[in-house]
């Protein structure tokens, strides 16, 4: 059974872009639009990690990051940061929030690939 | 200088205060109308490429084969929407705030400081692109696509 990847975006393109990347290689990608929203997704289904912008509107990456770690069913879920952010102290944000990994966009989807086989392992 | 003159010179920077008013909107307009169609533009490819890919995939045979480094790089490319899109925004965050300036009688004096407000902007860029360093080109691609992962 395929494992499911939760996507979260603010750019529908970017969205699709991930989402392509992880589905043609084998995931399955339930997709939101900024943090809020993803934690409405976190309604006990389980996902094998997420892939998270930063800055969104409504609530942002680190703050998503932030209270998904307060859900005991999501608190050990790895969380990929994609962002364009680059600066060091923005990853430190990340880090301390819980985030497992930083990304920075334009992303390769293979590069994205390996990074997120680190935490699919099957 | 006298009052007569004083007089003028106010009624000019005020009809200066009020071109400058109404063509930031213009521009503001105009910036975002450039995002949404380029928007549109790049899903509409995205669908198409989807639909490509698919059939790619359905076909087992060579006739519709997509290289996997061309694709890597419309990929990548596909992405540099989002990428001017953020910086537009911000370009459009700072021109209403321009306009705010520009409306209010009173406002703080270091507001309204050059070097305050392009150093105030400049805190807010995030990618190279914004401090000129590297154009949105195959050297930013080169040096930045993918490569930079930080586990922790």
């Amino acid at each position: 059974m395929a494992q499911t990847i939760l996507v979260i975006d603010d750019s529908a393109s970017l969205r699709q872009v991930v989402g392509m990347t992880l589905r043609n290689a084998g995931y399955e990608v339930i997709e939101a639009g900024d943090g809020r929203q993803a934690l409405d997704k976190l309604d006990g289904r389980k996902f094998a990690m997420a892939v998270c912008d930063v800055n969104m509107p409504v609530m942002n990456g680190i703050e998503f990051v932030k209270a998904a770690k307060q859900l005991p069913n999501y608190k050990f879920m790895p969380i990929l940061m994609l962002t364009t952010e680059s600066q060091e102290s923005m990853k430190e944000q990340g880090r301390a929030a819980g985030a497992k990994a930083w990304m920075v966009k334009p992303f390769s989807p293979s590069a994205l690939l390996n990074a997120v086989t680190k935490f699919c392992a099957v | 200088m006298d009052k007569a003159s004083q007089h003028s010179l106010a009624f000019v920077q005020g009809e200066r205060v009020d071109l400058c008013k109404a063509v930031l909107l213009e521009w503001v307009t105009q910036l975002q109308l450039t995002q949404i169609s380029a928007t549109q533009a790049v899903n509409q490819m995205l669908h198409a490429f989807s639909a490509i890919e698919m059939q790619t995939l359905e076909s087992s045979g060579a006739a519709c084969h997509i290289d996997a480094i061309q694709k890597d790089r419309m990929y990548q490319g596909f992405q540099y929407q989002d990428r001017l899109n953020q910086m537009l925004d911000l370009v459009v965050r700072d021109i209403h705030r321009l306009y705010a300036v520009l409306n209010t009688e009173d406002a703080d004096a270091t507001s309204l400081r050059a070097t305050d407000w392009l150093e105030r902007l400049q805190n807010e860029f995030v990618m190279a692109e914004q401090h000129g360093l590297a154009p949105a080109s195959n050297t930013a691609r080169d040096s930045e696509a993918g490569n930079d992962v930080t586990f922790f």
